[in-house]
């Protein structure tokens, strides 16, 4: 599992990526664009798409979470794709019918979601179940935040993957804040891993801020779920950096709290150990950003230039309608 | 020609469509050994085993949410609810995940899934209120499902076939008191019924009496007793409830001009209210008395037994009904 010096760059790079896309996307915002949909960062929670998406197949299936962007990327959907959904378009993901942050996308294995909390965990459930039955040894990567984990769909889909031994991981970003209530005061438990064992397989709390923590644990979970050995629950702790969407101030989450977060940043760990290694440069990490920030304006430009869907398109893909 | 009973049909229909396609399995409480709460799967987890004939923990919302991802995944599943009213533990899944996972993914995914279901009251069965509701209406109110209620043996086989056939999710609503009382002929040969037709049970010339479910029998019971007395009931079944064949509700209005909607749902909001709106929409000027609604009290079913044969419209209210339209 020891990772190459290229592929920890490329790790890097994704990180930094992720970390580009959720801000230029706040700052579309800021711009007053025209954009649509709720508005969800991830900001800061970089280190568990990345970490958790490096290392799967391609014909590996993932449910992201709504602050999942991240998984999006590494699993393969084209950037400019993502940003003209951002806008609506109907050259985008989703081809302006759906929230962009839900949207499917076959060739990436990317599964549909809802914005339905916990919702989408039987779903990533679903194709576990059917990846048993056409005996492909495809493996399910589900994720979630601690929101989700309280309701009853996590119970159902969870004891369902346990009784069925499923090929699935399930990825708990526990950023410890639904929109303003805090972990503490929304759930009884101390770690939600430890829920695991009431579904009957392992359940790990892991440095969600660490991508190379996450990319281990995930691996492991990944190859047992691959080998038919089951479901594995991993609990990331994490913080997001900004509030709970564009229009949350985020005045009620302890600024000191806010503060140590945001000095255990993902990227910048990452940076100083690469750095550290040798495997990485200041001047390097600058070039990576630059080259970064040119493919982000590139998709920005695609998307601003693309075809918005017209009435004519309203009632398309609603139903598969038969000719007589 | 033979003639098999209601549950027996849709057994087929099922046993047919897992031997014909791969991708096609069952998903649902006790369909396994013990064959199926009402006995309709009997026989199916021996033919085909534990990977064609799925039991699952009491989950329904997870039940429906994981026929989602099959479906994502390519797969044909048919998931079977026990009972019409635990489909309220799914209405999540059905309504947010299932009905849009077609459009959201703007026509790349399909959701060929099936969800069968049964009602209604019926008398061996104890008919508390939670376990004999309609919600047939909630369901075709939904853009992206289709729902299917069939009356007889020989549709319940061929809309189910065609149900599972079918790309797009299906509700299936099997009245539970037809499945081992009523029975039908059944042709022995390959056929499917078509979604979105409907069917004249009975041809008649002075009333349309528009019945769903296991009241289609009882508009035919009442179209004989009618008869007698020269009055000619046309008796016709929808059979699919979403998409709804309102050409046929509006040709058969055109020869009458009089219409009775029969139904076991609550009249308040029910499916008819549907049907006597788009009648009244479309064939408005051929009408010569107000569309009538029929169907129980407006209260949760009772259980006890004067209670309980006063909660569904017996036949003479029926034909009262009729009776003041002309």
């Amino acid at each position: 599992m020891k990772l190459t010096r290229e592929e920890l760059m490329q790790m890097f790079r994704w990180l930094v990526l992720v970390r580009e896309v959720e801000e230029t996307y706040y700052k579309l915002l800021t711009q007053g664009k025209k954009l649509i949909g709720t508005t969800q960062f991830g900001t800061g929670q970089e280190a568990i798409p990345v970490g958790a998406c490096f290392g799967l197949r391609k014909d590996d299936i993932v449910m992201p979470y709504i602050r999942g962007r991240g998984v999006f990327l590494v699993k393969g959907i084209p950037l400019r794709e993502i940003m003209a959904g951002l806008f609506g378009k109907s050259n985008g993901a989703g081809k302006g019918r759906w929230a962009h942050h839900h949207i499917g996308y076959k060739n990436a294995g990317v599964l549909v979601s809802s914005g339905i909390i916990g919702a989408t965990i039987p779903v990533a459930v679903g194709a576990a179940l059917a990846i048993k039955m056409k005996k492909t040894d495809q493996v399910v990567v589900c994720f979630f935040g601690d929101g989700s984990a309280n309701a009853g769909n996590f119970h159902e889909g969870l004891n369902m993957a346990g009784v069925f031994r499923l090929p699935i991981v399930f990825v708990c970003e526990n950023n410890l804040y639904c929109m303003s209530t805090s972990f503490s005061r929304s759930t009884a438990a101390k770690d939600l891993a430890d829920r695991a064992v009431g579904y009957g397989f392992t359940g790990k709390v892991i440095d969600g801020n660490d991508v190379l923590t996450v990319y281990e644990t995930v691996q492991e979970a990944v190859q047992k779920a691959r080998a038919g050995k089951g479901p594995t629950l991993l609990e990331c702790k994490t913080y997001r950096w900004h509030g709970h969407n564009y229009d949350d101030p985020d005045v009620l989450r302890p600024v000191d709290e806010r503060k140590e977060w945001m000095s255990k940043c993902p990227i910048e760990m990452f940076k100083k150990k690469l750095i550290k290694e040798g495997m990485l440069t200041e001047k390097t990490a600058e070039e990576i950003y630059r080259d970064v920030v040119n493919e982000i304006d590139d998709a920005v430009r695609w998307a601003e230039e693309g075809p918005y869907p017209l009435h004519e398109e309203a009632l398309r893909d609603v139903s598969i309608v038969y000719a007589d | 020609m033979r003639h098999i009973t209601f549950s027996s049909a849709i057994r087929e229909a099922m046993r047919e469509e897992i031997a014909r396609d791969d991708t096609v399995y069952l998903i649902g409480q006790e369909i396994g050994p013990f064959g199926g709460f009402f006995g309709v799967t009997k026989g199916l987890w021996e033919e085909f085993g534990e990977r064609r004939i799925i039991e699952p923990p009491v989950s329904e919302s997870a039940i429906v949410g994981s026929c989602v991802g099959a479906c994502m995944m390519g797969m044909r599943p048919v998931a079977e609810i026990m009972y019409a009213d635990f489909l309220l533990y799914s209405m999540d899944s059905i309504v947010n995940s299932c009905a849009k996972a077609r459009y959201a993914s703007g026509g790349e995914i399909s959701m060929p899934m099936v969800i069968r279901t049964a009602f209604g009251r019926g008398p061996r069965f104890s008919g508390d209120a939670e376990h004999v509701q309609n919600f047939e209406a909630w369901f075709a109110h939904v853009p992206g499902l289709k729902v299917v209620m069939p009356s007889t043996p020989y549709d319940a086989k061929g809309l189910l076939k065609a149900s599972i056939r079918d790309n797009n999710p299906v509700i299936f609503l099997e009245h539970r008191s037809l499945y081992d009382i009523l029975t039908g002929p059944v042709p022995e040969e390959e056929y499917l019924v078509p979604l979105g037709k409907a069917d004249i049970k009975r041809a008649g010339k002075d009333v349309t009496l528009i019945a769903t479910g296991a009241m289609v029998h009882q508009a035919l019971s009442v179209a004989d007793k009618l008869a007698s007395e020269n009055i000619s009931v046309e008796v016709v079944d929808p059979r699919t409830l979403r998409p709804m064949d309102t050409d046929t509700f509006i040709a058969s209005v055109k020869k009458t001009g009089r219409v009775v909607i029969l139904h076991e749902a609550w009249v308040t909001c029910g499916i008819g209210a549907e049907i006597a709106a788009q009648i009244a929409d479309r064939a408005f000027g051929v009408l010569k008395a107000p569309i009538k609604r029929i169907g129980p009290l407006e209260s949760p079913a009772p259980m006890s037994p004067i209670l309980k044969r006063a909660y569904l419209p017996d036949d003479t209210k029926v034909i009262n009904t009729i009776k003041e339209l002309l």
